[in-house]
């Protein structure tokens, strides 16, 4: 068996999908399956305690949302969101999107 | 019984809270917890600094002192906002930044403990993003005082 490589990338989330690790993720009119992070953040902490807030992220391949970029409004899971960073990672196989809400 | 720093800022929290306009959250003393999202606007009053001058008597080479003793707290007035419908976070924060102007300069000298009202000396914004974009607005006001020098809590 070879290595994986950025070919295997799409039927390695349908995978994850099936087994419930991966979400819709929708641009425009196109769909691709993403895996979503929520991770609570401290922000602004200083002299006082900070606030608690929810740092969300979703992974996809990259170039797979055609007209991805800041700005732009995409629905992850059902839920819409409005796309912070994009943030393509390790060899830029993969893309890494910070979402915030609208 | 408090030192007289404590029943400043006491006062402080107290006037920030009378008469609060829609909008502006109530004072909190020193926040123990990290307030989440939906907890915002969130205000919190705290001291950050005291310096003290012991008035030595510098013609007599500084050997002597009085009896009194200037004190001067650096009193913080922190507002976290989060960004709202059409609002960034930072305009979020202007109405309740507003609000601590008005409600300390109204304050005077907090019933006699203070030798005048509150100097406010500034204001610092930061910003952070996450699921939404948040500011902390930090006022500082100064309010100077004077005490006995081995008494703080007796007003001279």
């Amino acid at each position: 068996m070879g290595f994986l490589g950025e070919t295997d990338i799409a039927a390695m989330l349908d995978d994850l999908k099936a087994a419930g690790g991966g979400v819709d993720v929708t641009l425009g009119a196109t769909t691709v399956i993403g895996l979503l992070d929520r991770e609570a953040v401290e922000l602004l902490g200083g002299e006082m305690p900070g606030v608690v807030s929810a740092d969300e992220v979703v992974h996809v391949a990259s170039g797979a949302l055609p007209g991805l970029a800041s700005g732009a409004s995409l629905t992850v899971d059902g839920t819409g969101y409005v796309v912070l960073k994009v943030l393509p990672y390790g060899d830029g196989a993969m893309t890494r999107i910070a979402l915030r809400k609208p | 019984m408090s030192t007289i720093r404590e029943q400043i800022v006491a006062a402080a929290v107290t006037a920030l809270a009378t008469g609060i306009p829609p909008g502006v959250p109530a004072p909190v003393r020193t926040r123990l917890d990290s307030p989440s999202t939906d907890q915002l606007p969130a205000l919190t009053v705290y001291q950050a600094v005291e310096t003290v001058d012991a008035m030595r008597d510098l013609k007599a080479g500084g050997t002597s002192r009085g009896p009194i003793v200037r004190r001067s707290v650096l009193l913080n007035v922190e507002v976290l906002t989060k960004a709202g419908t059409g609002d960034e976070p930072d305009k979020a924060a202007d109405p309740i930044l507003a609000w601590a102007t008005k409600a300390l300069g109204a304050a005077g000298t907090f019933g006699g403990l203070a030798n005048h009202p509150a100097d406010e000396i500034g204001t610092k914004f930061e910003y952070e993003q996450a699921e939404t974009s948040f500011c902390r607005a930090k006022m500082t006001f100064r309010i100077q005082y004077q005490s006995r020098v081995d008494d703080a809590g007796a007003v001279a």
